[in-house]
């Protein structure tokens, strides 16, 4: 037995309720049999007003939700003045570069940042379908994933001669912006005789001096230049050696952070971190100093940032071309210290020039496959 | 509820809609098949069987196992003593047991990350996880906890002197199907983790597929390993289903039973909850605050509050056509006994364990190719988030809905009335309370999801977890701490409107 919603109720009071909803209750009594206990009114007081408040709520969303919807329907407008990029590049250093581009060409640029790895995976499901017009990635890496997808057109010559063939695609897919080295930093009153190879970090003089930051990108691919040079045996008892050797941070900064601080005499890091704690601290006041090993050794490598144009929109090549122009190049150099791709641009003092890096000679596209290498470095229990 | 014979316009739109559902849940599904089948059978034998397989399998079912376990026993107990108890400072108890929820996982490492260096493994992931999955389970076991019915319970007192027989008598069997909806939803939840396990770094079979996809651009590989959650996935569903069959429909609770008295007037249970929360809530949070205080770049409000604007924007529209169609989706397998329906439900718990980034790449590559006008527009991205979040929807519509007895559908019907008129007369006014806990608790937990929001947005658009993201990738967290402050206070609206809406002694409510 029940009530339905909109019954009339006399309360035990004598005062007559409108039964909000239906509420009525079936129990066992003793006797066995079902009985009708009480009908509740609800929606009283707070109670009611809460719920009014949330249904109202609920119900506008839902109105503007559906306007939304159908107003958001309205298909994108797409033009040939408006560039797309995916920049796996932070935004505070790609977007004054890019608000530049706009100015001159009075192109729109749309981008998209990101994850570089997280968007070569996305560009790899859009495939050709991809509204991108450009790829602009954190490593060589991510760029020859999506080379190796097929998704990049080929560059001109023109383009393609401003970079060294060391630093682009062996087929002119895509071109080095940037470049990073790896190096050795040390606290130069904790270490007196530098190592002339990364290998000899394995050694038990290292034991818990060395620093290293397993679970970074810059690392793992330096990994798998040393597999590359050295092979899969030596980089695998290299890195369980290193496992027993090295204490162990997330980032390239607090690496740098121990060793100013002493608390661990060396470590491995990209160069650019450490010119740009000169800039903070002032020239001087630095502790550690940065040193390479001998020449081809795998812990000099030099990685880059670089770009790839995806569809044949005539503002792609532009802003390519636009990338690797001096003045842009410079602010590059200034403004992160990352090394210029372009001939005939200055470095700032104390920036080993990458001509003098005796950096391995390896095609930076392999360096795209880090399955192995992860399995290494998981195996040795660094990560 | 019984079934009955489908009338009216109503019934055709039910079914119509829970059709059109099946399309949209399947698209991971699809995806995941398609990568696989591009690869060589052999390949996919020799990865299903190689150790580091068995090791995730083993990583994946115990982290599961010990997280459920403990979310389902603090939950349960926190929401007993909550409704069911008399304690000091019930309301402010009630609210610290929700506030976790405000905290999303890869904030809550990150916080004990700040605080406790090398905290890493199973056990910090176990702690982490179980703390922001606890809430899930409080508030449905709450929630079903206040429809015990004080005529039954004293009946069952007075045959049974035991208290633990009177639990198993008649507390059990009216929490029984929210435990195990929030029980799945708590285990879904940790198989689909990435912030969590991949900053505590273990390895689970969703950061597995996330390396997969960024170190070694390997997307077979992560097709395979996501075939595998599929799998293991859908042992889960089908145990739940079978638990659920033999669930009788409920009743609806007038009289509550009275509090239970607890020793030491029940300071010790106040105080055990408070330090659970204290812990798992407070350690992140002094964390993200010291981030705020030291942060001295200046934060633009502009995009600050633009942000925000997205976040809460994409929260209330996926959320609403979220709980829209969990309602279509019931009302069409209890009701209408409909196939379709139950189909689309099942396969929405599915994809609730797969990694989101999986989720987004599926609708990235079905997306650009079906419906290229739509991609990476606001539709899109809510169209994503509706059905990674269909399950929450569900499993709080799904209990509310079952609470309604059947013998009110017969009699609305015997009565002459439709059922659409039955649905909006009867059965809406009955599930208000619960419906509008659940959409609150998914525009909660859409405001924290970052993965699918990342890859499907339109170029440009941000919402406070990108932003977050964004900020402690490039590795300035004072710069991020803003955007954390926000997330979590306006995150902590929602848990504290679902709090407030499920405080059972405060007034009579009828859920």
């Amino acid at each position: 037995m029940l009530f339905v919603h909109g019954a009339t109720l006399r309360s035990p009071n004598g005062r007559t309720r409108t039964v909000r909803a239906v509420a009525g209750f079936s129990a066992y009594s003793k006797e066995g049999k079902v009985s009708l206990t009480q009908a509740e009114k609800i929606g009283l007081g707070r109670k009611k007003n809460m719920n009014k408040v949330c249904a109202r709520i609920f119900a506008s969303t839902a109105i503007i939700g559906i306007l939304g919807l159908l107003t958001a329907c309205a298909p994108a407008v797409t033009d040939t003045d408006t560039l797309v990029i995916y920049s796996g590049r932070d935004e505070a250093l790609v977007d004054p570069i890019i608000r530049l581009f706009e100015e001159e060409t009075g192109v729109n640029v749309d981008v998209r940042y990101g994850d570089s790895a997280e968007l070569a995976a996305q560009l790899s499901e859009e495939g050709a379908a991809t509204k991108a017009d450009i790829f602009f990635a954190q490593d060589a890496g991510a760029l020859g994933a999506i080379e190796s997808e097929g998704l990049f057109l080929e560059l001109s010559s023109a383009l393609l001669d401003r970079v060294q063939p060391e630093y682009r695609s062996a087929n002119s897919r895509w071109i080095g912006v940037t470049g990073r080295a790896r190096v050795f930093v040390y606290n130069p009153e904790m270490v007196t005789e530098l190592p002339t190879s990364v290998l000899e970090l394995a050694e038990p003089q290292w034991a818990d001096r060395i620093a290293v930051a397993p679970t970074n990108a810059s690392f793992q691919t330096f990994v798998t230049a040393l597999r590359v040079i050295n092979g899969d045996d030596i980089a695998s008892s290299w890195l369980s050696s290193i496992a027993d050797n090295a204490q162990r941070f997330e980032k390239n900064s607090q690496i740098l952070d121990a060793v100013e601080a002493g608390t661990v005499a060396a470590g491995l890091i990209n160069h650019y971190y450490w010119f740009q704690r000169e800039v903070e601290v002032g020239p001087g006041n630095m502790v550690s100093r940065l040193a390479a090993f001998a020449p081809g050794d795998a812990g000099n490598l030099i990685n880059v940032s670089g770009v790839g144009v995806l569809s044949d929109n005539p503002h792609a090549n532009d802003f390519v071309s636009f990338l690797v122009r001096e003045d842009i190049q410079r602010i590059f150099v200034t403004d992160v210290m990352e090394y210029p791709m372009v001939a005939g641009i200055d470095i700032p003092a104390g920036l080993t020039p990458l001509s003098e890096i005796p950096n391995p000679d390896i095609d930076l596209a392999n360096l795209n496959d880090l399955k192995v290498t992860l399995e290494l470095i998981r195996a040795s229990g660094m990560i | 509820m019984s079934p009955v014979r489908p009338r009216g316009v109503g019934s055709v739109l039910v079914k119509a809609l829970s059709i059109a559902v099946v399309p949209l849940v399947s698209v991971p599904l699809i995806y995941l098949v398609i990568r696989v089948s591009e690869v060589d059978p052999g390949v996919v034998l020799t990865e299903l069987l190689s150790p580091r397989t068995g090791q995730l399998v083993l990583n994946t079912v115990s982290l599961v196992l010990a997280v459920t376990a403990t979310a389902l026993t603090v939950g349960i107990l926190q929401a007993y003593a909550v409704v069911r108890a008399a304690i000091p400072f019930r309301r402010t108890v009630t609210i610290l047991a929700t506030v976790p929820l405000a905290v999303p996982s890869y904030v809550a490492a990150y916080g004990w990350l700040g605080v406790v260096p090398g905290f890493n493994g199973f056990v910090p992931a176990w702690l982490v996880l179980s703390v922001a999955t606890t809430p899930l389970v409080f508030l449905t076991a709450s929630a079903a906890l206040a429809r015990t019915s004080r005529s039954v319970d004293d009946v069952a007192q007075s045959i049974s002197a035991s208290s633990v027989r009177r639990h198993m008598l008649v507390t059990w069997p009216t929490i029984r199907s929210s435990v195990w909806s929030s029980g799945l939803l708590v285990a879904l939840y940790v198989i689909a983790d990435f912030g969590a396990v991949s900053l505590l770094r273990y390895d689970t079979f969703t950061r597995a597929i996330f390396n997969a996809y960024r170190s070694s651009f390997d997307r077979s590989l992560a097709a395979i390993l996501g075939l595998v959650v599929v799998v293991l996935t859908l042992v889960l569903v089908v145990l739940y289903r079978r638990a659920l069959r033999r669930e009788q429909p409920g009743s609806v609770n007038v009289v509550r039973p009275n509090a239970v008295v607890l020793r030491g007037g029940g300071w010790p249970h106040a105080v055990v909850m408070a330090l659970w929360t204290a812990v798992g809530a407070g350690v992140p949070f002094v964390s993200v605050f010291a981030w705020a205080i030291a942060g001295n770049s200046g934060t633009e409000f502009e995009r600050l509050a633009q942000s925000t604007l997205n976040s809460v924007g994409y929260g209330l529209s996926a959320a609403t056509v979220a709980v829209a169609l969990g309602i279509v989706i019931i009302v069409a397998s209890l009701r209408y006994r409909f196939t379709p329906a139950n189909v689309a439900e099942s396969m929405s718990w599915l994809i609730h364990a797969l990694p989101a980034l999986v989720v987004a790449l599926s609708f990235t590559f079905i997306g650009i190719r079906l419906v290229p006008d739509l991609y990476q527009t606001h539709v899109f991205v809510v169209l994503g988030l509706v059905v990674l979040f269909l399950p929450n929807a569900i499993s709080a519509v799904e209990p509310a809905l079952r609470a309604v007895p059947p013998a009110w559908h017969e009699l609305a019907q015997s009565l002459g009335m439709r059922p659409s008129t039955e649905f909006t007369r009867v059965t809406l006014p009955v599930i208000t309370p619960g419906l509008l806990a659940g959409w609150a608790l998914v525009v909660l937990v859409i405001i924290r999801e970052l993965p699918l929001t990342l890859l499907l947005r339109p170029n440009g658009v941000e919402t406070l977890a990108t932003r977050l993201w964004t900020e402690t990738g490039a590795g300035s967290f004072a710069a991020a701490a803003p955007y954390a402050v926000t997330l979590v206070a306006l995150a902590g609206i929602p848990a504290w409107l679902v709090s407030r809406g499920l405080d059972p002694q405060r007034k009579m409510v009828v859920s």
